[in-house]
């Protein structure tokens, strides 16, 4: 019978991964990337999206010699101190990401939907929701994304298709304007909005085909890059690039002016917020799935769920944070350059070279499932 | 401790009717047989369950009938060795056993110097018979529902099941009522753990009575909390004998013609009997339907508060003018308006079950047509909410199963409230709290959202019976309710000439 074992199907991962990837980036990347490449900016995201695919490689690599959890794989790779150290690093991390997103929300929400709601009861209830979301392991949480997926590409494949109505190929061009700086740095936010795909480390215990992992994030990240593509030439076909850097959230503001056939719908905005609403609360979801996660892992936390509410005050009072000094999203964004995206870039490549060093996929992992795991990239999903 | 049934027919009467004393409905009838009346036997049985038992065509009749003209010196053996060949006798080696084994609605009969007491099969309890279901009315297939007797609801399943690898597994519950309730399954298609789950759980509580499935259902279900039904019900054999044919396990309980189906998902819900006798054009048709109105039944009227109140500007500017113009005069919020027509209209709902007859139909005519009305001519309501509620209630109906329908009910009312207060956000935040509710939700370990989600672990094939119901000859595989290789339902044959 269906078990209740902790396991999720790799085309649940990959949904995992795709909402996880697609949900901030679509709204906060392409006025970034306006604003970094221009016109470029369409060959920004095909080369951050190589990057993320070669950055791949080592990700792989770590794949590979784990045997149980990712926890149980740092601290057998690099020692038992150093490992909780870099779990830290990845809690506080997923900490200030869910805080970030939660207030990004909370933001969307009073933005389009409810301009005076109040902050705290906005953020209070998208954060109980995510804790409930939460609770029941990785199985649910599965399962609400394979639901939210449909609910996120529907809607979204459609409304780009009512959209491209508005396009005017002009605005595509100029090309190969960009300065090489321009186009690197360009490249460089896209892969940084890539990162998240590290997520399919901490997937690898629940995975019911281990073995598929990396293709299944490889596909994530193309599906990933294909419909922002196809977004960013919708946006600069429909607003140029200065006002695509003008706009806030430029892909809401696109979608509440599509006009649907039949004129039923007189504006979109209302709607149009649901999907990213989806898409965002998964993301958040994620940020407080895996602190949770990691401080259970920490203090050895079984059956209760303390560590949950600790990180579900946490990324309230972060999000809070975020609302109430103006400077901190300019500190997230600079914590992000400059701390977070360098380590979780070079973190699975010194893991991987350690852990070759190491031999550690030869070594038991005490504690741990340590089966052996055919990787046989090819067969059928 | 049980009383061992005694080779001295005195102490049985004697143990029988201390275990039956003050209870006028049980007959008990001293009796002497053989061909010279010298050997002594006893009979008891629950009056009006038992019929006359001197006609030739009950099996007690026959049995009384030849045994009175049977050699006294022969009458031990036949009953030893049942030469009678009747098939219907039950022997039990204990006065309680006995004494259930009569309460079931049978004869029980002692003889002297027989240590065993037979019960033989007669008419049984009064009972309802088969008749049309009430609710699942199907427009083609069969009409025939399930009876309130237990043994004559397996009997319906197994006249359409015809084969030996259908069981039906018998158990009791309720301490005092002792109510038969059967699980009848495939042998070769069913999960082993899903058997052994539900005998688990049925073992797992004690209570004074089962009076009908109902209370089996709420004392075995995983989520007592959730407003969703874990447990699918029908009234109708044919919907019973398509569940057992897809690997799951039909409950009945004797005395309740409903039917419980386990696991169950949201999309059996959907599900109807004639869907699959049907084409499969108009099958999928209607699915939709379905699942557009389960939608609507517990979103619309918090859809409407949310576009009047908050998000006027999604509405083209006509429309929203028309809206505005039936509301005038009108003296409540919004929300106060659909509040009163709909639980209004949950009265006219409640009133119209429990009238008898052809007035309930009468109530719901008066209260829909005239109150109605009477109640937009009065400018409590307007116009444009008796449309939504009536809407509402048009997808409710919709619904083929009305415990799935309930759930929706329910949650129509949260999604009023969090839509009169927080606008479409309120909606958004209901939708994703319903639906991650959903995604945690499982009915004996199946998710509830299968084959929505999980559908790779039966190969996709579920999917092929979700939203569309795809060509009968494309329905090959059994879901995944039914045991890993096992699930092969349908192979096609060339045809000749083809």
């Amino acid at each position: 019978m269906f078990s209740d074992n902790q396991k999720i199907s790799i085309r649940q991962i990959r949904r995992l991964l795709i909402l996880d990837l697609f949900g901030t980036t679509s709204l906060i990347l392409p006025g970034l990337l306006a604003k970094a490449a221009g016109t470029d900016g369409v060959f920004s995201i095909l080369f951050g999206a190589l990057l993320a695919l070669l950055w791949m490689v080592p990700l792989n690599g770590v794949l590979k010699q784990m045997k149980g959890g990712f926890y149980g794989y740092v601290r057998q790779t690099m020692g038992g101190f150093v490992g909780d150290i870099l779990m830290l690093f990845y809690l506080f991390f997923f900490l200030l990401m869910g805080a970030f997103v939660l207030f990004q929300l909370t933001g969307l929400v009073r933005a389009w939907l409810l301009p005076e709601g109040s902050w705290g009861w906005i953020s209070f209830l998208i954060l109980l929701l995510a804790a409930y979301g939460t609770i029941r392991g990785i199985e649910g949480r599965a399962r609400i994304y394979e639901i939210l997926f449909w609910f996120l590409i529907a809607p979204l494949l459609l409304m780009l298709v009512f959209a491209m109505r508005g396009v005017n190929p002009d605005y595509w061009t100029p090309i190969a304007v960009t300065g090489g700086g321009n186009f690197l740095w360009g490249s460089l936010l896209v892969f940084a909005f890539f990162l998240p795909v590290f997520l399919v480390l901490f997937l690898r215990p629940h995975a019911a085909s281990p073995g598929k992992l990396i293709r299944c994030a490889r596909r994530a990240v193309l599906v990933t890059a294909i419909l922002l593509l196809a977004i960013y030439l919708v946006l600069l076909g429909s607003f140029q690039v200065k006002t695509t850097i003008a706009l806030e959230r430029p892909v809401i503001t696109l979608m509440s002016l599509v006009k649907l056939p039949g004129g039923f719908f007189a504006r979109m905005d209302a709607l149009m917020t649901a999907i990213w609403f989806f898409s965002m609360f998964a993301m958040m979801n994620t940020g407080v799935f895996y602190s949770g996660h990691i401080v259970k892992e920490l203090f050895r936390e079984r059956k209760t769920h303390y560590g949950l509410l600790a990180v579900v005050v946490a990324v309230f009072f972060g999000a809070r944070w975020f609302f109430v000094y103006p400077d901190a999203e300019a500190l997230y964004g600079w914590y992000i350059q400059y701390v977070a995206a360098p380590i979780l870039v070079v973190l699975p490549l010194l893991l991987w070279i350690v852990g070759k060093i190491r031999r550690v996929d030869r070594q038991p992992l005490p504690g741990e499932d340590g089966a052996a795991i055919d990787y046989d990239e090819g067969g059928e999903e | 401790m049980a009383t061992a049934i005694s080779t001295n027919l005195e102490q049985n009467i004697e143990a029988f009717g201390q275990l039956f004393s003050d209870c006028a409905d049980i007959v008990t009838r001293r009796m002497k047989l053989g061909k010279e009346l010298k050997t002594e036997c006893f009979i008891a049985y629950v009056e009006v369950a038992v019929g006359n038992m001197i006609l030739e065509d009950s099996v007690l009749g026959k049995l009384l009938n030849t045994l009175w003209e049977m050699p006294e010196d022969r009458i031990l053996l036949y009953l030893r060795e049942n030469s009678f060949g009747i098939s219907d006798v039950t022997e039990y080696a204990t006065m309680e056993e006995a004494a259930t084994g009569m309460l079931t609605g049978d004869a029980v009969f002692f003889i002297d110097g027989y240590d065993r007491a037979l019960k033989i099969k007669d008419k049984g309890y009064p009972n309802m018979g088969v008749k049309e279901p009430e609710s699942e009315k199907a427009i083609r297939g069969s009409n025939e529902g399930f009876a309130e007797s237990i043994k004559v609801n397996t009997a319906l399943i197994r006249k359409r099941l015809r084969t030996p690898k259908v069981k039906v597994k018998e158990t009791f519950a309720g301490r005092r009522s002792n109510t038969n309730v059967d699980l009848v399954y495939m042998e070769d298609l069913i999960h082993p753990d899903l058997l052994r789950t539900i005998e688990k759980r049925l073992s797992e509580f004690e209570i004074d009575g089962v009076l009908d499935s109902g209370i089996v259902e709420q004392l075995t279900e995983g989520s007592w909390f959730s407003p969703f039904p874990q447990f699918q019900t029908t009234q109708r054999p044919d919907r019973a004998a398509m569940a057992i044919l897809e690997g799951r396990i039909v409950l009945l309980t004797d005395n309740s013609p409903v039917a419980l189906i386990l696991p169950t998902g949201y999309n059996s819900f959907i599900q109807t009997a004639d869907d699959y006798y049907s084409r499969w054009e108009i099958a999928s048709f209607t699915r939709i339907l379905r699942y557009i109105a389960s939608f609507l039944a517990m979103a619309l009227p918090g859809l409407y508060l949310a576009v009047t109140n908050f998000h006027t500007q999604i509405l083209p500017t006509d429309l929203l003018l028309s809206f505005a113009a039936a509301r005038q005069g009108v003296p409540f919020p919004a929300v106060v308006e659909v509040l009163i027509m709909e639980l209004a209209f949950e009265l006219l709902r409640e009133a119209g079950v429990r009238i008898p007859g052809a007035m309930g139909n009468t109530i719901g005519i008066v209260g829909g047509l005239i109150i109605g009305q009477a109640a937009v001519d009065a400018n409590i309501v307007s116009p444009i909410v008796v449309i939504v509620v009536a809407l509402t209630a048009l997808c409710s109906f919709t619904i083929p199963n009305e415990e799935f329908a309930t759930a929706f009910r329910i949650l129509k009312f949260l999604f009023i409230l969090m839509c009169a207060w927080l606008g479409f956000f309120g909606f958004l935040l209901s939708l994703l709290a319903v639906l991650v509710h959903l995604s945690h939700l499982t009915s004996f370990g199946m998710p509830y959202l299968l084959p929505f989600v999980g559908a790779d672990l039966n190969h996709y094939d579920d999917e092929r019976d979700t939203l569309l119901r795809m060509p009968l000859g494309w329905l090959r595989r059994r879901p995944i309710y039914t045991r890993e290789g096992a699930r092969i339902r349908m192979r096609i044959k060339k045809r000749k000439g083809s």
